[in-house]
């Protein structure tokens, strides 16, 4: 009986889909994650005001954040644990693997892990107790910032590296590594979009948490009875807001570096989100332009609301020249997208940002200058473009799915990589060609400068020092049943990174097919010494 | 599989992961005890009408709170550890134990909803709506025991699989109720839970005595201090008696194991493993006799004090029950049952006598609190030795296991386990010649060995015996 | 909830708010010596402990730019 299940089953099934499960898990995870990393730099920034104005208004609004915070960090860890049994038992393979790429990293994590939560709570369950020593206790909670930032550095370096593998050369199976360190990968680590994912997340982390504790004070505003509690909270909606909107205002900066990176090293990921292919498209929807017509709402209403408060000179106004600028810089990063995807795009975005600006203005004539509306709005706009961000993210990288649909043995999640959806412009071709073709240092092949480098004097040599930066060899060896499968599966291992001159790809293609047709040859062993 | 096994620095990998264990398990069951104890002793104070008991609650829910970030952050690591260090091992329990592991996931987000949103949070605003909130926090418990009963079977497992075998690294089974229904499951789960009860009560009760001598010097009148006086002999008299189920509980448990776990039972009583539960036998007997003393001083009750002899006449019959204490000779029962008895009457003398409130007697309730809590960390530190090298009892050998544990597990399985009642009798009854008495057994058919297992047993016996 | 309850639970609300009202006038910074030693303690021990372990991440993340 107990096996009966896996007679039938050749992988293990969640209901609505494995990929449902874990989508699911890590944006449920990434919302309180991202949230909890935001608020610990919004406490300290509002610490600092009530310290420097002696206003304990600003003191007490940072420990009912720090409070939220105690509560929804336990939600996170929770799902971040939930998402790992998930992912041991939906995606095993790629599960283990990656695992020994970033062991170590992941054992750092997790101290930091420990080390944060620890001074969350010495933070929060020691406020009252440290009024005599307040910039010690400023100092500890200002503490949580480098460490959530290296933290989720440390995570994005995985999550970069799902994207973009780049010049990975993750020698799991034979040398352990170059330095013998097994659980380390430097080039995986530091892969082509690291930097940038962490930056993006990190401004990004900001500006939502900024904009979900103004939110919240804009709803607490709308329940206060009491002049002081109103006045408490739209002060600090106020300047959760302007840390916000500051943060929110470089985040174009960042993601346009962020997708020029994306083009050279994770071209099939680029394609999809640019042309809108694959997963990043379901349902029918292009969830990616959705994101980006939600950003464009955010800018016309933030504009406005800035340009409100720089008017009457309001608290924490943010100065003008600053906003007018970096938006100036949204602006153009829509042209370019427009450029890239269509114009209709950009006019619809635009419009957007219109529509935002107008009802920002009609919400704060509404409320006769209060935010309240403009902040809860703002929260739930803001929360909608974390999961898409990290949904567009994860749905552009290339899917494995048959190509005419069709389930393999009943289920449709294939976990060898036998098929790959394929857009019909580049029918026949997985490399995606570019207009002004890949740079240079993309086509030659680098050595790891002072290791030892493995000089590949045989076809068995190639393949055993480039074919293993995602996979174990054994997977290198798999029957396809014919050379142009092969050629299709290393065009494919191209696309995603693998450093291979078109010459070097022949002599892989050739050899791996030979070495299938002898092996079919040889009967099999009856002893079984194989 | 084809995934390699990764090496730690300093200390070996198994090293590393108990201490990793080691930093979460305190704090959890900890966490869990207090969840479940919190709401009892709230609704005593609302049904008595007695304020101290809602204070000791929501003290005991404010420390659990603090604990909660902490331990779920230590909780995180076993997992990630396991899954870098032991790949083969996670992979394939983790596949016969997905769904459960699932289940815990959802059962964990329940209990926090409950605990930080609908318990803790809520004290001071559903004051005059107690029994809303005394819900809430059995809710809050009852979830949180449902993640204990998860992992307590998982962890049984690894000790008595059953009979289930450990599914290879790609039959995808998910769940398995005879796996989660293990032969030591029950017993494992109902030990844990009384023994949480008793070390995280005798431990409180220890730190409830440090405060209330802090007071004291402070105040030797206020509220306070009275609070604290009362809260250390509660919670050390609820911790001490919880502790009597222990004797009981653990002696079915080890039959289990001696039925299911032969080997590791060997382990435990008279192998590799005995020295420590030795320790922890010794560490019982410090709280059993300070605290002892200690109740039926600081409670002058003729109840209580008939309650603690009859625990203890229950804990004699089990001594007395104990095959391997025939190591010491037949001498042993009547003097453990003369030491017992003499304790018992000690006790009795010393019922309500004396000044339990003296400084010396707040440190010794302390010392008491700790020794029950080494108890406790003894306790899963034998549970996992007794098995080695196997990660999962006759299903999965350690990575790192060494030739000492190996041909150790060979002398206990096919020397020991058919010929003797326990390891001490090697010493006890050793022959003239190993390698004799070996070939001996092998012509009587006593024992089924091939020659290189012969050899190796008689090796080891040779170095070791 | 019967009247007496609701009554009681309006009483409480009042009672929590005028407290926070209270709180948000006045910044109640006090003397160092009216601090609980043992949470002071608490406190630098572990913000010794925690600097040193970020900064002991921190380097292990730039050595591993160049080291494999």
């Amino acid at each position: 009986m107990i096996f009966l299940a896996a007679a039938q089953n050749p992988f293990l099934q969640f209901p609505g889909g494995a990929k449902f499960a874990i989508g699911f898990l890590a944006l449920f995870h990434t919302s309180v994650g991202s949230l909890a990393i935001g608020f610990a730099f919004v406490v300290t920034i509002l610490q600092l005001v009530g310290y420097v104005r002696r206003d304990n208004q600003f003191d007490r609004m940072a420990k009912r954040i720090q409070l939220w915070h105690v509560c929804i960090y336990n939600i996170g860890t929770i799902n971040a644990i939930g998402l790992v049994f998930a992912l041991s038992g939906l995606y095993p393979q790629f599960w283990s693997q990656i695992f020994v790429q970033f062991f170590w990293t992941l054992i750092i994590e997790e101290a930091l892990f420990f080390m944060l939560a620890l001074t969350l709570t010495f933070h929060y369950f020691f406020w009252d107790d440290l009024w005599g020593h307040k910039k010690l206790h400023i100092f500890l909670g200002a503490l949580l910032t480098p460490m959530f930032f290296l933290q989720f550095a440390i995570i994005n370096g995985m999550s970069a590296y799902m994207l973009t593998p780049g010049f990975s050369e993750g020698q799991v199976s034979q040398w352990s590594g170059t330095a013998g360190i097994l659980g380390w990968d430097k080039l995986a680590f530091y892969n082509p979009t690291f930097l940038m994912l962490t930056l993006h997340r990190a401004a990004a982390n900001f500006a939502y948490a900024g904009f979900i504790v103004a939110a919240v004070c804009g709803f607490e505003i709308y329940r206060a009875k009491h002049e002081k509690v109103l006045s408490w909270n739209e002060r600090g909606g106020r300047l959760s807001f302007k840390i916000a909107i500051i943060s929110f205002l470089s985040l174009p900066i960042v993601g346009f570096f962020y997708a020029w990176v994306l083009k050279y090293h994770g071209k099939e990921a680029y394609e999809n989100l640019m042309i809108g292919r694959g997963d990043v498209v379901a349902g029918g929807i292009d969830w990616w332009w959705v994101k980006h017509l939600i950003v464009a709402t955010m800018i016309g209403m933030g504009l406005m609301f800035c340009y409100r408060a720089a008017k009457y000179r309001r608290e924490f106004r943010v100065p003008m020249t600053a906003v007018y600028a970096l938006s100036f810089v949204y602006l153009m990063f829509y042209v370019g997208m427009g450029a890239q995807m269509t114009w209709k795009f950009f006019w619809v975005s635009l419009a957007a940002a219109v529509f935002g600006g107008m009802l920002c203005i009609h919400l704060l004539n509404f409320h006769e200058g209060s935010g309240r509306a403009v902040f809860l709005l703002m929260g739930i706009l803001s929360f909608f473009t974390v999961i898409l961000g990290g949904y567009a993210r994860e749905a552009s990288r290339p899917r494995f799915v048959s190509p005419s649909g069709e389930r393999l043995k009943g289920f449709n999640r294939i976990a060898d990589y036998d098929n790959i959806y394929r857009s019909e412009e580049r029918a026949g071709n997985v490399s995606m060609a570019m207009l002004r073709g890949d740079p240079d240092y993309i086509e030659e092949v680098r050595g790891r400068p002072q290791q030892l480098t493995i000089q590949p004097e045989t076809p068995e040599d190639l393949i055993s020092s480039r074919c293993i930066s995602c996979h174990t060899l054994q997977r290198a060896f798999r029957p396809q049943g014919s050379e142009e499968k092969w050629d299709r599966v290393v065009g494919r291992m191209h696309a995603y990174g693998t450093r291979l001159t078109p010459q070097e790809k022949k002599i892989v293609v050739q050899h791996i097919w030979e070495k299938e047709q002898v092996e079919k040859a040889i009967p099999a062993d009856p002893g079984g010494m194989q | 599989m084809d995934l390699p096994v990764i090496e730690t620095p300093v200390f070996p990998r198994w090293v590393w992961m108990e201490e990793i264990t080691y930093s979460h398990i305190p704090i959890a069951t900890l966490v869990t005890a207090f969840m479940l104890l919190a709401p009892l002793f709230e609704y005593i104070g609302y049904r008595w009408g007695k304020p101290r008991w809602d204070r000791l609650s929501k003290s005991l829910i404010w420390f659990a709170m603090i604990l909660f970030s902490p331990g779920a952050a230590l909780g995180t690591g076993i997992p990630m550890f396991i899954i870098g260090t032991y790949p083969e091992f996670w992979s394939r329990w983790a596949n016969l134990f997905f769904w459960p592991l699932i289940a815990q996931f959802m059962f964990f987000l329940a209990e926090v909803f409950f605990l930080f949103f609908l318990y803790y949070l809520t004290w001071d605003r559903w004051m005059h709506r107690k029994k809303l909130h005394i819900t809430m926090g059995v809710c809050a418990a009852f979830f949180g025991y449902l993640v204990q009963i998860v992992w307590d079977s998982l962890g049984a497992y690894m000790l008595t699989p059953g009979g289930v075998p450990l599914p290879g690294v790609d039959e995808p089974v998910g769940w398995s109720l005879a796996a989660m229904l293990n032969p030591s499951f029950p017993f494992l789960l109902i030990h844990r839970t009384f023994g949480n009860f008793s070390y995280a009560m005798m431990l409180t009760g220890g730190v409830m005595s440090l405060r209330f001598m802090g007071q004291r010097r402070k105040d030797p009148l206020s509220e306070n201090t009275a609070y604290f006086k009362w809260a250390t002999k509660t919670c050390f008299t609820i911790g001490f008696m919880c502790f009597f189920a222990m004797p009981v509980i653990g002696w079915f448990y080890a039959r289990v194991l001696q039925e299911h776990a032969p080997i590791g039972f060997l382990a435990m009583m008279g192998g590799h493993v005995t020295d420590y539960l030795t320790i922890k036998m010794m560490l019982i007997s410090v709280f059993l006799v300070i605290g002892g003393t200690y109740v039926v001083k600081q409670n002058n009750s003729k109840a209580l004090t008939a309650a603690i002899t009859l625990g203890l006449l229950i804990l004699l019959v089990v001594i007395l029950r104990h095959p391997p204490l025939d190591y010491f000779g037949g001498w042993w029962r009547p003097v453990s049952a003369g030491i017992v008895i003499l304790f018992i009457a000690w006790l009795w003398l010393n019922k309500g006598r004396g000044d339990p409130n003296r400084t010396a007697w707040q440190y010794a309730i302390f010392i008491a609190g700790l020794a029950a809590f080494f108890t406790f960390c003894l306790g899963g530190f034998i549970r996992e030795r007794m098995k080695t090298p196997d990660t999962v009892y006759g299903e999965i050998v350690k990575p790192e296991w060494t030739d000492v544990e190996a041909d150790r597990y060979l002398v206990y399985e096919k020397w020991i386990h058919p010929l003797y009642k326990t390891p001490t009798e090697l010493d006890r009854n050793r022959p003239d010649s190993w390698r004799v008495a070996v070939q001996q057994a092998r012509q009587d058919e006593t024992v089924t060995l091939t020659d290189t297992e012969a050899e190796t047993i008689i090796n080891y016996l040779e170095a070791n015996h | 909830m019967d009247e007496k309850t609701k009554k009681q639970v309006t009483k409480d609300k009042r009672k929590i708010a005028a407290a926070v009202e209270h709180e948000l006038d006045v910044y109640p910074l006090r003397e160092a010596s009216e601090d609980p030693n043992w949470a002071i303690r608490t406190v630098w021990v572990w913000v010794g402990i925690a600097v040193f372990l970020l900064l002991f991440f921190v380097v292990m993340t730039i050595l591993g730019i160049f080291y494999d």
